[in-house]
């Protein structure tokens, strides 16, 4: 009896502190327009850095604030352990989905909240994906993707320890070097939503504490997609419920707060795209949760929440999704959709 | 100096954007557009790229709910 209180007091402390950080952080994606799948994009073929700046913002707060906390030993800074061709292969193949479905894994589900059906579907090819990754007949290629891990001196690769420089020399080196450019740079023009800078700072602020409030439920990493999906899929298919975690209220919450951000804004509505299309976003889905699952997390538990802490697995991820996310647009759209931004480039 | 029309609404990022430039390729200057869409972010990202290109945004109005007409002007 005295355990089944306890665990139910758990739940409910899981519960309710997921849903709050979830809210307020699906609140931040929807206004800021947080899509990763734009922000890499957009660099090649509108040469609009404005979403980069927002995600170049956050990442200088949280290698700040989450570090700061983890020095006063409010936890243990959880870096992923560095599979490099796990990260370089998954990280890729996430990429190519991300820009065949149209989304990434936060783009989805902040956009499933306004009423974008694409997305939806994008999100059950991410479940199929990364089930038949973690738990079904792909697993044996995730496993043998992962076998190649590097280590320095014994603990996960991070570029500090590559380096053999103390962390807090690049933290300011990186905090000197953006915070130069993000001073120097425009605010972006035609805004309904936020801008950069207020996005850059909600966003980073919530990323930081999430790493304490998620600690409390003993769970010590920050704010992340991949694992939640696996875990509410987990549970539904399985029906065992000490596989949700904090981030799986999370993630439901972050819909939530995605959905009252829209609808208090004028942006909600249902729309779904042709038949093609969804199709498209399916498979695109299907190749995000594959490359997820092969990678061990996606553009926020690694690009947003790892890349802060320098763990050099993390990093691979980000630079191979981006670089997943250009040979898609170039398998779509085909080379005239770079060409035409090198010319505007020249012109600027 | 004709008057075009393109309707992107319902298409996932990055369709709205590509198909407005792919259209704005076809026209000659001085040539209009009006783009339909109906999602938020797109009415924000065409007009930043069309005055990237140096194109003219005459007019971005929200014309429904959800529902966004961006006038360009082809330079």
């Amino acid at each position: 009896m005295d355990t089944e209180g306890a665990s139910g007091t758990a739940m409910i402390r899981m519960m309710s502190l997921g849903l709050i950080v979830g809210v307020a952080f699906g609140y931040a994606l929807q206004r800021g327009r947080f899509c990763m799948n734009s922000t890499f994009r957009d660099i090649l073929l509108v040469r609009d850095l404005t979403l980069l700046r927002a995600y170049l913002l956050a990442l200088l707060i949280q290698m700040v604030g989450v570090r700061s906390m983890a020095a006063f030993g409010l936890f243990g800074l959880g870096i992923t352990p560095f599979f490099w061709m796990a990260t370089l292969f998954g990280g890729f193949v996430f990429g190519l989905g991300m820009a065949f479905s149209g989304g990434c894994a936060s783009g989805s589900t902040y956009r499933s909240g306004e009423g974008m059906v694409g997305s939806i579907i994008a999100l059950l090819g991410f479940v199929f994906g990364m089930t038949m990754t973690n738990d079904g007949v792909l697993e044996p290629v995730q496993a043998a993707f992962r076998r190649w891990v590097i280590e320095i001196n014994g603990q996960p690769a991070t570029l500090d320890r590559l380096l053999g420089v103390n962390p807090w020399i690049l933290v300011a080196a990186f905090v000197t070097a953006g915070g130069w450019w993000l001073l120097k740079s425009p605010s972006g023009g035609y805004q309904r939503g936020w801008s950069w800078a207020r996005s850059g700072i909600t966003i980073g602020l919530i990323a930081t504490v999430a790493w304490p409030i998620s600690t409390l439920t003993g769970r010590e990493y920050g704010l992340s997609i991949t694992e939640p999906i696996r875990t509410i899929s987990g549970y539904l298919f399985t029906g065992e419920v000490e596989r949700l975690s904090w981030g799986s209220f999370m993630w439901v919450g972050l819909i939530a707060g995605a959905h009252v951000a829209a609808r208090s804004h004028g942006e909600f509505s249902w729309r779904a795209p042709g038949a093609q299309r969804l199709l498209q976003a399916l498979g695109g889905g299907v190749l995000m949760g594959i490359g997820a699952g092969i990678a061990g997390g996606c553009n926020i538990g690694h690009g947003l929440t790892g890349v802060p802490l320098f763990g050099l697995s993390s990093v691979t991820a980000t630079l191979s999704i981006m670089l997943g996310v250009w040979t898609g647009v170039y398998f779509l759209f085909g080379s005239e959709a770079f060409e035409r931004g090198m010319r505007s480039a020249q012109r600027a | 100096m004709a008057k075009y029309s393109l309707d992107v609404t319902g298409e996932i990022c990055p369709y709205p954007l590509m198909l407005t430039r792919q259209k704005m390729g076809k026209l000659t200057v001085g040539d209009q557009l009006v783009v339909m869409v109906d999602y938020a972010k797109s009415a924000e990202d065409i007009p930043r790229w069309a005055q990237e290109e140096g194109h003219s945004v005459l007019a971005v109005s929200e014309v429904g709910r959800t529902q966004w007409e961006i006038v360009l002007e082809k330079a």
